[in-house]
């Protein structure tokens, strides 16, 4: 098989394109993603939020490529035999590409380690999440946009998880950005267009090296299943994923979040409740009084 | 044919002849979780696979 748009040998099926011409698609579309979705404006200083794992990766060489102000902010949760790895990984990434790089530690932020936290038997990853989007927020307040990597089988698998189990509030979330709220920085997904596999060729061919290393608390069984009947479904009948995600964004109620949000007594961040979930969280663990 | 399983850390060998879609269906793979790399180079995947080539099957799925 040949590029469809030269006479090299294709790398890949479809769209067939050689080398060449796939990483043009690539940078091509997330560019178009940006543009259709009014994602960034040229004078936004935007914060990438990596983990050091190839969509993150991709997604900041290429702004970095589009000549956005972009630095890079990680979250060290404190999980042995994973994140060590990774962030001398992005150190050496940073360096070399000349972005600055920003790295704020559960252990420092929220008094204890993530390990520490699941060895009194505490679900990992629902801690994690909590006090990673806190942390996150609490140190982008100087920037105007957060940009994440979540890629086309992320989002289309996150769409099918809440219809299964009915949360709309979710659902109503999704999308290339989020909508703009007090307290809270913007947040934008380039690579919202992009399947994994895609991302996955773009970081082989460029060279990137990114570590293979599993979190060891990654085990969300039901995401593994959506995704395994998503792949079923897109080899019978290719287009599945990427119509998913364009039915969901026609339907989606153009009416904005309404939800009232308040400021957590305990450390200044919004809420929806008395006090946020994070400090809710360090409060049961016994973190904070 | 020579095939190296990296996410598995396994090496197999047996005799094939086929596309890189049949390899894939052969190993009871779907072709948007992994890449065939023949030879060391990424192909796609109606690329004709023989006895001579040494394959690398690469998980695309991954944590985080
Ligand atoms: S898999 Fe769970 S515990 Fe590991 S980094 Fe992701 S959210 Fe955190
Ligand atoms: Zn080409
Ligand atoms: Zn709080």
């Amino acid at each position: 098989m040949n590029c469809k748009l030269c006479t090299q040998k294709a790398i890949i099926d479809s769209p067939s394109y050689c080398k060449k011409h796939f990483l043009k698609y690539v940078e091509q579309t997330a560019k178009q993603t940006i543009k259709k979705y009014d994602l960034l404006k040229r004078s936004d200083k935007v914060c990438v939020a990596v983990s050091g794992g190839k969509d993150s990766i991709t997604l900041l060489y290429i702004l970095k490529q589009l000549k956005y102000d972009v630095e890079a902010l990680a979250i060290d949760e404190g999980i042995k035999n994973y994140r060590d790895e990774t962030l001398a990984f992005l150190k050496r990434f940073c360096k070399k590409h000349k972005i600055k790089l920003i790295i704020k530690s559960f252990e420092k932020e929220v008094g204890k380690r993530l390990d520490k936290i699941v060895k009194t038997g505490n679900p990992a990853c629902t801690i994690c999440g909590t006090f990673r989007r806190s942390l996150l927020n609490k140190y982008t307040k100087n920037y105007d946009k957060i940009a994440t990597g979540h890629n086309l089988d992320d989002e289309a698998q996150a769409v099918l998880m809440n219809l299964l189990k009915a949360q709309k509030s979710l659902y109503d979330r999704q999308g290339p950005k989020t909508g703009k709220r007090k307290g809270f920085t913007q947040k934008i997904k380039p690579l919202y267009f992009l399947k994994e596999k895609e991302i996955m060729i773009y970081s082989i061919l460029m060279n990137f090296d990114v570590p293979f290393t599993e979190c060891p608390y990654a085990k969300d069984s039901f995401r593994a299943y959506v995704r395994d009947e998503l792949n079923l479904l897109e080899t019978q009948k290719p287009g599945t994923k990427k119509n998913i995600l364009l039915k969901y964004l026609k339907n989606k109620s153009a009416e904005k979040n309404k939800l009232e949000l308040s400021f957590c007594p305990l450390c200044g961040e919004p809420c929806a409740e008395e006090i946020c979930n994070s400090c809710r969280i360090r409060k049961t663990l016994g973190l904070i009084a | 044919m020579k095939v190296f399983i990296e996410k598995q850390n396994k090496k197999v060998k047996f005799v094939f002849e086929g596309t890189g879609t049949a390899l894939i269906k052969k190993l009871k793979y779907n072709s948007e979780e992994v890449l065939v790399i023949k030879n060391g180079e990424l192909v796609s995947l109606d690329e004709k696979l023989t006895n001579k080539d040494t394959i690398k099957i690469i998980s695309i799925i991954s944590g985080g």
